[in-house]
């Protein structure tokens, strides 16, 4: 293939990969996406040789005078667009941006013209950067460099063969540059290279940016039950929404956990009839260990027993600034100026984020005590009883009710379980609880409907316990569910969000129930569904590898390396220790022995070592310098024109005329002439041809090389003639 | 200022290196500056990307460029004889000595006097382990010796962003005879019909056998013996002898006058002068070489033997084209050795005396020579 259609091709790929990732990730007016895609497959197939009817010929006739006009228009309307429609620069100027690339693309004549369109290209991905942090761009990226690197070459091999040409160079005739195989696996080889140097100039590069979330220009996942109010069935609303709403990882897990997983967000003490409130607002900074470390808890004891469960959340931008963990929360690590934390257990962050960030979460679970489970009553504290004991007015069946069923229960841990094991076994899942409006919804659900959903049923443990005077509370959040076996984590969506109990027990804290029956969906393993988690998990990686990579990612990594090395340094520093050991044991024998030698036999030896050792450096450095190629002794030339001698050589010795070292030459031709007249000619050229190669600045030409090949098979042929005429004769 | 030893590594490893940027590599660098101060300012990672993209970029340039350089083996073939003011022709021949990897784009310039001086080599490709050979016009503008220090190669592949330069030394050295000009009108007229009929046995073109002797390579292959080549199994060449000779001096004195610039002639009007003088003896003796004369050359204290053929022309222009004016100290005793070379000549031999300047002490040697030649006067009729 020649450069020149190459070029304009790769050319145009160039600014297609840049388009596509414009148009996945800002919203392009429709016909300026139809005009812009036109444009490129009409160019491109131009440039590829492709017969249209002269379309891209007459629209590249347009005059220059029409065009400006056009783009005069174009930046009219993107001031418009800035001013009174989107009222935002990067999308006004990424339109402005595709109009130019029109321009351009119907105009590509000089030097200059690809170079704005490279340009152009360059500013498109440059906004596709500021736009998206999605994982797709990876795949853009890659493809951009590729066509880059082919552009550049390309670029540059046309430009010298023009030059070329203008100079004439000393009228020797240029043939067209073609491209081929070994080039094509060259030049890609050469691009995968390029992208391992920019990962790896990637990752070494010294963050220094004070950015704590990338600017996200989505909108954020509109979420239900975290406000400091939540009425009674607004979980249900999500629960069929399959919106990814988190990802979280345990880095000490190898697999899934057999329990369920808890991730609490919010927690409510206070149940008005149809709502839970949470009455404890007053929220306290929490403070921080060192930048971006907050400690949660400053419970010492917990740390020490070391069941520390820690959780990489990547979270996506959400309208409420909830943060999610398995309860109980100790520490909290991520990029966020300041958490704050409420006297109930919820994390909230300043502001709701803007874009998926991730932080980490150490958690420390509540289990329960022995003494906890057999005590028959508990002397509850103040400030337990007076939030998380009330009622709202409730008909005396919710009371009796929950005697009932904790009868035969002698602790309030075997009254919890009856009541949590009564709502299972007596109660349907449903989240068709129909639309009606009810005065009493837990009623409703005890006594009337017996159907609902993890609200239902939690709300009503809560009441029941309390009715029974044992402290309880709602807490909402997500039961993590998918596990993701590719990138190992658990994947969180809207339909996961979940309301349980917690159970309070002085020795041991807030403890678990979950009235709610499971419904664990079985795992989808359908084509689509594996190629979902996979690209899911690539999602997750780019995130965390790529647009979350920060200068404390750095700091561990090299902390990591210093870790991991020390055994290798602990042992090349032993090993050093020994041979210096030896050295200096050596030292101390040839001192005390030193004096009893004979001097002759010592000179000897320092002699015949030095004599190896010059030997030895002399052989490495010849072997070093040819490995370099430092050391080749003839010219490509003086090479061929030695091959085709040697083959002379070589039948010349078939007819016993062998060249004895001690002639050179021209003398070894004359002998041979005096001894076979018929081949005098022949070898005298073939010497000739030799000695100009082989002695002579002048390099040989490939009409002499051919000439040199044509004389051999002369010089054969009449060896086999003369041998034939011997056998004859 | 003690050199770590790897920066010691590093500069000889990149000794004779140079490298500078092309326009669009400045554009290049400047782009890349600002992404990398956006990266900072937002701490978008992508824009770190791209940084890094732009970096390996430069980085990957610089590794394909170098290799471009590697193992070249060039070496530089001057015309054999140079003419002041004349075209000739000079080659490069440029051989890649990488086993597996081509060379693209290579530059080749000439080094003078430190200033690479670009001659339109370019050598588009290279393959690895082959060669390849280019010719460039090369004018020298003086007659005299002429240098050649080194060469400088560039190359801007792969991307055009930088030149990376390479600078090796590889002398050369010629002597650039002065100008052969056809000889004006009055002068032609002059010399028409000079000589006297004295053949001497000489070869040259004829029809008359001369000598038989072994073929070399260059010879005309039309001249081998065929006979005697048959008969002894070696190559034998034929040469004829010459059918006439005559025999002529060029004598020209370089002395320079005993006070000068006081004939009102300033120092660069006697510096034309001479080199007038100069390129009338070298077009003379050209013109004589070609009647077949044997010519005998006496230039300021210097003689070249008389001679015939084309050999002998060159070493009298060889003289010609190195010889300067004698100052005063010596202008003396030059010109009495020119006198005495000049009374040596043989009684029969023809004389052409060219003088350079006026000067009464070159006027003493016009005696007994018939025919003489003033620079000044050529100079008149040139102007004319």
């Amino acid at each position: 293939m020649r450069v020149e259609g190459s070029f304009r091709v790769s050319s145009i790929l160039l600014v297609a990969a840049a388009f596509m990732g414009l148009t996945l990730a800002a919203p392009i007016p429709l016909p300026l996406l139809i005009t812009a895609l036109g444009s490129i497959a009409i160019t491109l197939a131009h440039a590829a040789g492709w017969r249209l009817g002269g379309v891209a010929g007459r629209l590249s006739q347009v005059s220059t005078r029409v065009w400006n006009v056009l783009m005069v228009l174009a930046f009219v309307v993107c001031v418009t667009d800035l001013i009174w429609l989107s009222k935002d620069l990067l999308l006004a100027g990424t339109n402005f941006l595709i109009v130019l690339m029109i321009n351009k693309l119907f105009n590509l004549h000089q030097r200059k013209d690809f170079l704005y369109l490279y340009a152009i290209s360059f500013l498109m991905l440059l906004a596709t950067a500021a736009l998206t942090v999605e994982a797709w761009y990876a795949l853009v990226f890659i493809f951009y460099l590729l066509a880059a690197i082919w552009t550049l070459l390309l670029y540059h091999l046309k430009n010298e063969d023009e030059e070329n040409r203008k100079a004439g160079s000393a009228g020797v005739s240029i043939p067209p540059i073609t491209l081929s195989s070994r080039f094509f696996w060259t030049t890609n080889a050469v691009a995968f290279l390029a992208l391992i140097l920019t990962l790896a100039i990637f990752f070494v590069t010294p963050r220094a940016g004070a950015g704590f979330f990338q600017k996200g220009r989505g909108q954020p996942i509109r979420m239900s039950g975290f406000s400091q109010k939540v009425d009674l069935g607004v979980i249900g609303n999500v629960k069929l929404d399959p919106t990814v709403v988190m990802r979280v990882d345990f880095p000490d897990l190898t697999g899934p956990g057999e329990g369920r997983v808890y991730l609490q967000g919010a927690v409510y003490d206070h149940y008005t009839g149809r709502s839970w409130v949470n009455t404890l607002t007053r929220r306290r900074a929490v403070g921080q260990i060192y930048t971006g470390s907050f400690l949660v808890s400053r419970d010492q004891r917990a740390w020490a027993d070391s069941k520390v469960v820690r959780q990489e959340v990547l979270i996506e931008a959400l309208d409420a600034p909830v943060l999610f963990g398995v309860p109980v929360v100790q520490r909290v690590r991520g990029t966020f100026p300041m958490l704050q934390a409420d006297d109930i257990g919820g994390l909230h962050l300043p502001y709701p984020p803007s874009s998926r960030f991730q932080y980490t979460v150490f958690s420390i679970p509540n289990e329960l005590e022995p003494g906890d489970k057999r005590a028959t009553s508990f002397l509850y504290p103040p400030r337990i009883t007076g939030r998380f004991l009330q009622l709202p007015p409730l008909s005396p069946r919710v009371s009796d009710l929950s005697r009932a069923v904790a009868k035969n229960a002698a602790t309030p841990y075997e009254k919890a379980l009856a009541i949590k094991w009564h709502l299972l076994g007596n109660y349907r899942y449903s989240l068709d609880v129909g639309r009606k409006a009810s005065e009493s919804p837990v009623e409703d659900f005890l006594f009337d409907r017996k159907t609902g959903y993890c609200e239902h049923y939690a709300t009503a443990m809560v009441l029941m316990l309390r009715s029974l005077d044992i402290p309880a509370r709602l807490v909402t959040g997500f039961m993590a569910g998918e596990w993701n076996d590719f990138g190992h984590y658990y994947t969180v969506r809207q339909q996961d969000a979940h309301a349980w109990v917690e159970v309070y027990f002085p020795r041991s804290g807030w403890i678990i129930f979950d009235p709610t029956p499971s419904l664990i969906a079985s795992p989808r393993n359908s084509p689509m569904e594996v190629v979902a988690r996979l690209l899911d998990s690539f999602r997750v990686k780019w995130t965390r590898l790529v647009v979350q990579y920060s200068f404390r990612d750095q700091q561990a990594v090299l902390h990591q390396l210093r870790e991991r090395s020390q055994p290798v340094r602990s042992r090349a520093a032993e090993w050093v220790a020994t041979a210096m050991k030896v050295v200096r044991n050596w030292r101390v024998w040839v001192l005390t022995h030193v004096r009893d030698w004979d001097w002759t036999v010592l000179a000897g030896w320092v002699a015949a070592a030095s004599m190896l050792w010059i030997t030895v450096l002399r052989w490495a450095r010849r072997r070093r310098l040819r490995l370099l190629g430092a050391v080749s002794r003839f010219t490509p030339d003086q090479q061929a024109a030695t091959r085709f001698y040697a083959r002379m050589l070589g039948l010349l010795e078939r007819r016993g005329l062998s060249k004895p070292p001690t002639l050179a030459p021209l003398e070894y031709a004359r002998s041979v002439a005096a001894q076979w007249t018929d081949a005098a000619g022949l070898v005298r050229v073939l010497t000739d041809l030799y000695c100009r190669g082989r002695f002579s600045c002048a390099p040989l030409s490939a009409d002499d090389l051919s000439l040199a090949d044509r004389l051999l098979d002369d010089l054969g042929r009449l060896l086999n003639t003369d041998r034939e005429q011997a056998a004859g004769a | 200022m003690r050199v770590s030893p790897i920066r010691r590594f590093f500069r000889w490893l990149y000794r004779n290196r140079s490298i500078s940027l092309t326009p669009e590599g400045t554009r290049f660098v400047l782009l890349a500056a600002a992404i990398g101060l956006a990266a900072i300012n937002t701490g978008n990672n992508l824009l770190y990307l791209l940084l890094a993209m732009m970096l390996s970029l430069i980085v990957v340039s610089g590794a394909l460029s170098e290799q471009c350089l590697r193992r070249l083996y060039i070496q530089r073939r001057l015309p054999e004889h140079i003419f002041a003011g004349f075209p000739g022709t000079a080659y490069f021949s440029i051989a890649n000595r990488k086993s597996r990897l081509p060379s693209f784009s290579i530059r080749i310039l000439d080094v003078i006097d430190e200033q690479p001086i670009d001659r339109g080599v370019h050598v588009l490709h290279l393959a690895p382990e082959s060669s390849a050979l280019r010719s460039y016009p090369l004018l020298v503008a003086r007659r005299g010796r002429f240098r050649i220090d080194g060469i400088k190669v560039l190359t801007r592949f792969p991307f055009s962003l930088f030149v990376k330069g390479l600078a090796l030394s590889l002398p050369s050295e010629a002597i650039a005879y002065p100008p052969i000009k056809p000889l004006p009108d009055d002068i032609y007229d002059q010399i028409e019909g000079l000589g006297q009929d004295n053949p001497v046995p000489k070869r040259g073109p004829g029809v008359d056998l001369y000598n038989l002797r072994l073929y070399h390579p260059g010879d005309d292959s039309r001249a081998i013996h065929w006979r005697t080549t048959a008969k002894t199994s070696l190559l034998i060449i034929r040469e004829t002898q010459a059918e006439d000779q005559h025999h002529i001096t060029l004598a020209f004195p370089t002395a320079l006058p005993a006070a000068s610039g006081t004939s009102g002639v300033s120092a660069a009007g006697m510096e034309q002068s001479f080199e007038t003088a100069v390129e009338l003896t070298a077009s003379l003796a050209a013109h004589f070489q070609e009647q077949g004369f044997a010519i005998r050359a006496i230039v300021g204290d210097q003689e070249v033997p008389g001679a015939t053929g084309e050999e002998q022309l060159f070493r009298i222009l060889r003289v010609l084209a190195l010889c300067q004016p004698i100052p005063a100290p010596q202008a003396d005793a030059g010109l009495g050795v020119f006198k005495s070379l000049l009374a040596q000549t043989p009684p029969h031999e023809m004389v052409l005396l060219i003088l350079p300047w006026e000067d009464a002490r070159l006027e003493a040697c016009t005696a007994g020579v018939e025919t003489v030649f003033r620079a000044h006067e050529v100079e008149a009729t040139h102007a004319r």
